[in-house]
């Protein structure tokens, strides 16, 4: 009987714990999918900095389209939670052989979601060599 | 005898002016490509590389064809691309116009056409252009009806890459 109670007071102290992680950077994989000219997009991705944040926001739609010569990731955003929402958000782009094309001149940006909500952002690609984009959240300040 | 003569001088005279009309093929076929000596496009000799129809949005898409074919450099080159509908439009109308074009005469259809030319494997069927129609449909090259027509880019066609021209 000893043996169950600190077994359950284990389960739910890691359960805490990790609920709690300020910084874990959970990451969702998307759909991978292809633009426009038939390049794939490779290993899309969201990256949160938070599991918190994780479990409230979920990616609902990724689609990308071609502006001239430019792609531009279109992300809807659903809030799980019954409360406001309030983080930020950037994208970073990469080209087909994955080098960074914008990671010092993303900036972030902030994003409000009400309860159960969903919202659609946009990110355009800083040069036609963007192929592959990360979408990042993290928390407002 | 001297209007033999004549009769033969006039017939050969007929047979050198119908050479001389004669229109020259606007392919200039090479081993392995062939010059549009009118709109500078070249055409590879063989009209299914990829011995198979391709999809657009897919793995093992037209793209990394393309991206393949130019890694190699295929023939010597590494600009090869997919043509667009005015390069398929000009083709087939050349096709049509050679192969003496008639919708009920399957032998002067342009896949034939180009085939009596000297191109290779040139399907009876739709070819990939480049050209966007909407973001779910693009224009397809019908080698069969020799008509360029808006296609959902969810099937799968054959692939003609080109290089030059523009």
């Amino acid at each position: 009987m000893q043996l169950l109670k600190l077994a359950a007071l284990l389960i739910v102290g890691i359960t805490a714990l990790s609920g709690c992680s300020p910084t874990s950077g959970a990451e969702g994989r998307a759909r991978s999918g292809w633009t426009d000219d038939g390049a794939p997009m490779l290993n899309t991705k969201v990256v949160y900095n938070s599991s918190t944040l994780s479990r409230k926001v979920t990616i609902e739609e990724m689609t990308s389209s071609k502006v001239g010569d430019m792609l531009l990731a279109q992300v809807t955003l659903r809030s799980k939670a019954g409360d406001t929402l309030s983080f930020q958000y950037k994208f970073e782009w990469f080209d087909l052989d994955g080098l960074a094309l914008n990671a010092a001149s993303a900036t972030w940006k902030p994003l409000i979601i009400y309860g159960k909500e969903s919202k659609t952002i946009q990110g355009l690609a800083p040069d036609p060599r963007g192929r592959e984009y990360k979408l990042l959240l993290r928390d407002a300040d | 005898m001297r209007r033999i003569f004549y009769l033969a001088g006039f017939f050969a005279l007929l047979v050198l002016l119908s050479a001389c009309s004669a229109p020259r093929s606007r392919m200039a076929m090479q081993e392995k490509t062939a010059i549009d000596t009118e709109t500078g496009v070249i055409w590879m000799k063989n009209a299914n590389l990829a011995n198979k129809p391709l999809p657009w949005r897919a793995d093992d898409n037209v793209y990394a064809f393309i991206q393949n074919l130019n890694k190699s450099t295929f023939g010597g080159y590494a600009d090869w691309r997919v043509p667009t509908r005015d390069e398929m439009t000009s083709l087939l109308d050349y096709a049509k116009k050679t192969g003496k074009y008639k919708v009920e005469k399957v032998e002067t259809w342009p896949y034939q056409a180009l085939r009596d030319l000297g191109f290779e494997d040139v399907r009876d069927y739709g070819y990939w252009t480049s050209t966007r129609e909407s973001s779910s449909q693009m224009y397809i090259a019908d080698f069969a009806s020799g008509k360029v027509t808006v296609k959902p880019d969810d099937k799968l066609y054959y692939l003609w890459p080109v290089r030059g021209g523009r």
